[in-house]
């Protein structure tokens, strides 16, 4: 097939330039006097914005040594020092690249010193350790409890004085003052950018939706690593015109969408393009994804950044029970009008992924739209394979036939 | 006590028909377990089930360890109907994860998590930790109908001081006189004190105490050895070092010394020497310190017993001690150390492959020893 084609988003170009003009500006900064701190996904990083300290994330290099096929070369050094295979490939592939300046960009700039919130998992407190050790430079952490139930007042006591104790310490290895105007600042630029991807990302509740969660996946990229800056926002305004544009004139991600799907936990980066016009051919676009939604919810309008970003961080998509997960996923089937959800169970993501079966069963008992479970792993070909996934991925689509049919 | 670690369910079962009271599951070494003994339940530690998974398949995947995977499913198979409430601490994702899954799976069991911080040694944990204990005590009385006062929690505290003292007493001798009792049976009576109250479990543990000091120190060569790892609860393995006449010495096992060394001050409120105790207690590596060092307490540990290895026992899919394993494995060469990795299930496997492991390496240590 192949002859039916996504059409292009043109935002997509000005992204990339913002991103190279970013890792350029990373890679040079001994020479700018600049610091580098290393920082998890799910991090505040408005705490480095607001200290002029450049964000860089081992996590989208990740994403980025998965696209472009080297994750298995990076996790076999990896697993040469000792690391087990079983461990997440995200951290293999950078421990593999940190040791040897390998990656599709020469490896990133050493970090001066490293943020890590474990409100994504505890598999990057135990990665920021070796990153420590590694480099040998000091680590602030942010330890956020998980939430089972509510949220409760004495958790965000505890996150608020671990903010402030990072800041005193960001202070002392900085040797400079913390700002707190411009730290609100950054937390209200953060806060609406993070709404403003949230709008972008609703425009795919429109039939036919104008984006995909493939494009999203590449376009997530300023959202993640550059939040709490003003041209963020600017982009995503771009980016935002730019859908609305399509949405008028019925422009469609997925030519003569038939299927509309739902994506749980990290892409496969490595099978991104694959996949991606897999569904094209199979008419199916996937209007949304957790991940995607995952960088939707920083709410931080409230007076005290310190305050905010306790309460926003601690509250991250997967610091919260399964429940609480499938419960926003319900929501997301019905506001998108999702005919079936597919669940990336990430071999290399244990806390993203385990619960999925108990979610899948929720999403279906509560909405009647069926689930289905492909195993896989987000940068590690080696334990993927490429027949059954897709077999599995087109037999769900049939039987989404009658479904389908019955909503038009 | 080498019975009831052999077949705990049983002695449990036995302990509730005879007293009517109620037992409550447990995972981790960090459920802060005097609390249920404060208000009379039997605390009894969950570690997973021999038999193969059957009906957790389709709730958890293959790439999840057997200790959450074979739980599970033992409660599916309905093996842990006696129990009255389940109840989990924050430990690893896994075990965060099954606690959720748990709860939507049995939702009449009483069941609750007590999110313990994961970096233990600031300030801020103890008064985080100290409200969220509070929390989970309050959704407990409430649920048992009765209070627990203040005086019945010290009390608890100090009878677990007690505990964890003797056992400390038996690891001391142990070191001394380790032809005298078997790493097996070590291991045994720890375990036996998960599935006791620990009253009962000390007035034995002071009877071995007695015996095992009438026993003159030992002169013996063999070879000894410091086990190291998680869970360690597969007697198979244990043999193979009688076997091969390799002598423990000493662990830091969360089924061994990880599970009752350090005792905290026996005044003060007892809610906050209970998140003293917890905070403090050696780390598992899912616990994020800064000053607690692996590498060095390991090397201190096998200095002290005069050991001449290490066994490092892991369970497979285990990430914090996944992560933690290259750098200590490191440390532990550039310490002259040797060591041995050996991975675990919770399911006994194939003994061979390991014995052929363990032998080579234990002739090694001997031919290092003697010659």
């Amino acid at each position: 097939m192949g002859e039916r084609r996504s059409p292009r988003i043109h935002a997509g170009s000005r992204m990339k330039e913002m991103m190279s003009t970013y890792y350029l500006g990373a890679k040079n900064a001994a020479d700018n006097n600049q610091k580098v701190a290393w920082i998890t996904s799910g991090g505040p990083v408005e705490l480095l914005i607001a200290m002029d300290v450049i964000p860089v994330y081992p996590e989208n290099h990740g994403a980025m040594c998965g696209v472009t096929r080297m994750g298995p070369e990076l996790c076999e050094i990896a697993e040469n020092m000792g690391y087990s295979r079983d461990l997440c490939s995200y951290a293999r592939c950078d421990i593999g690249s940190a040791v040897t300046g390998k990656s599709p960009i020469m490896g990133l700039p050493k970090p001066d010193f490293l943020l890590c919130c474990n409100n994504i998992c505890g598999t990057v407190t135990k990665w920021y350790e070796v990153l420590a050790r590694l480099f040998d430079v000091p680590l602030v952490f942010i330890d956020a409890p998980f939430i089972h139930d509510e949220m409760t007042e004495g958790s965000v006591e505890y996150v608020k004085s671990q903010l402030r104790r990072g800041i005193k310490q960001m202070e002392s290895i900085l040797g400079k003052k913390f700002d707190m105007d411009r730290f609100s600042e950054v937390a209200m630029l953060s806060g609406e950018a993070s709404s403003m991807w949230g709008e972008t990302l609703a425009l795919c509740k429109n039939i036919p939706a104008p984006m995909s969660a493939f494009d999203g996946f590449i376009l997530m990229a300023p959202i993640v690593t550059l939040r709490g800056t003003r041209e963020v926002l600017d982009f995503y305004e771009t980016l935002q015109k730019e859908l609305k544009e399509r949405v008028r004139e019925g422009v469609a991600a997925v030519p003569g969408e038939k299927y509309r799907l739902l994506w749980d936990n990290l892409p496969i980066w490595f099978k991104m393009r694959d996949l991606s016009e897999k569904f094209i051919d199979l008419s199916a676009c996937m209007v949304a994804s957790t991940y995607l939604n995952a960088w939707a919810r920083y709410d931080l309008s409230g007076s005290d950044p310190v305050d905010a970003i306790a309460r926003a961080y601690a509250s991250a998509f997967v610091n919260e029970s399964i429940l609480h997960r499938a419960k926003l996923m319900r929501d997301i089937v019905e506001g998108y009008s999702v005919d079936g959800v597919i669940f990336h169970s990430n071999r290399s993501c244990r806390p993203y992924s385990l619960g999925q079966y108990d979610i899948k069963e929720m999403l279906t008992e509560w909405t009647g739209v069926p689930g289905l479970i492909v195993e896989a792993d987000m940068n590690d070909e080696r334990v993927y394979s490429e027949g059954p996934v897709m077999t599995r991925i087109e037999a769900f689509i049939e039987t989404l036939k009658p479904r389908r049919e019955a909503r038009v | 006590m080498s019975t009831i670690a052999a077949q705990p369910y049983t002695y449990v079962k036995n302990w509730k028909e005879r007293t009517g009271g109620r037992v409550f599951g447990y995972f981790c070494s960090y459920f802060p377990e005097e609390l249920l003994h404060a208000a009379g339940v039997l605390p009894m530690r969950i570690l997973g089930d021999k038999e193969n998974v059957a009906l957790a398949d389709s709730h958890i995947q293959a790439f999840i360890c057997s200790l959450v995977r074979t739980s599970l499913d033992a409660a599916l198979k309905k093996k842990l109907e006696f129990l009255d409430g389940v109840v989990f601490p924050h430990s690893c994702d896994s075990i965060q994860n099954l606690a959720d899954i748990w709860r939507y799976n049995f939702p009449e069991q009483f069941s609750d998590v007590v999110v313990l911080p994961v970096w233990v040694d600031v300030p801020e944990a103890e008064q985080y930790l100290a409200q969220e204990i509070s929390r989970f005590k309050s959704k407990f009385e409430r649920h048992l109908g009765r209070q627990i006062a203040g005086a019945e929690l010290s009390k608890s505290l100090d009878i677990y001081n007690e505990n964890r003292s003797a056992l400390a007493a038996l690891y001391a001798l142990r070191r001394d006189k380790p032809n005298a009792i078997s790493g097996q049976t070590v291991l045994d009576i720890v375990k036996a004190s998960m599935y006791m109250r620990k009253e009962d479990h000390t007035a034995l543990l002071q009877e071995a105490l007695e015996e095992l000091r009438s026993v003159p120190r030992d002169d013996d060569q063999s070879v000894r050895l410091v086990l190291y790892g998680n869970v360690c609860d597969d007697p198979g393995i244990m043999h193979l070092f009688e076997e091969l006449e390799a002598v423990v010495v000493d662990d830091d096992l969360c089924t061994g010394s990880r599970y009752f060394l350090h005792i905290e001050p026996s005044d003060g409120d007892p809610i906050r020497r209970l998140a003293q105790r917890y905070l403090r207690k050696i780390p598992c590596p899912s616990k994020h310190s800064s000053d607690f060092d692996r590498r060095t307490y390991l090397v201190n540990m096998v200095r002290q017993s005069k050991a001449d290895g290490v066994v490092i026992l892991l369970l497979k899919f285990c990430d914090p001690h996944a992560f933690d394993y290259p750098d200590i494995s490191k440390r532990l060469t550039e310490d002259q150390i040797p060591h041995l990795l050996i991975e675990t299930e919770i399911q006994p496997a194939s003994i061979e492959q390991t014995r052929t492991r363990l032998q080579a390496f234990v002739e090694m240590l001997k031919e290092k020893k003697n010659g």
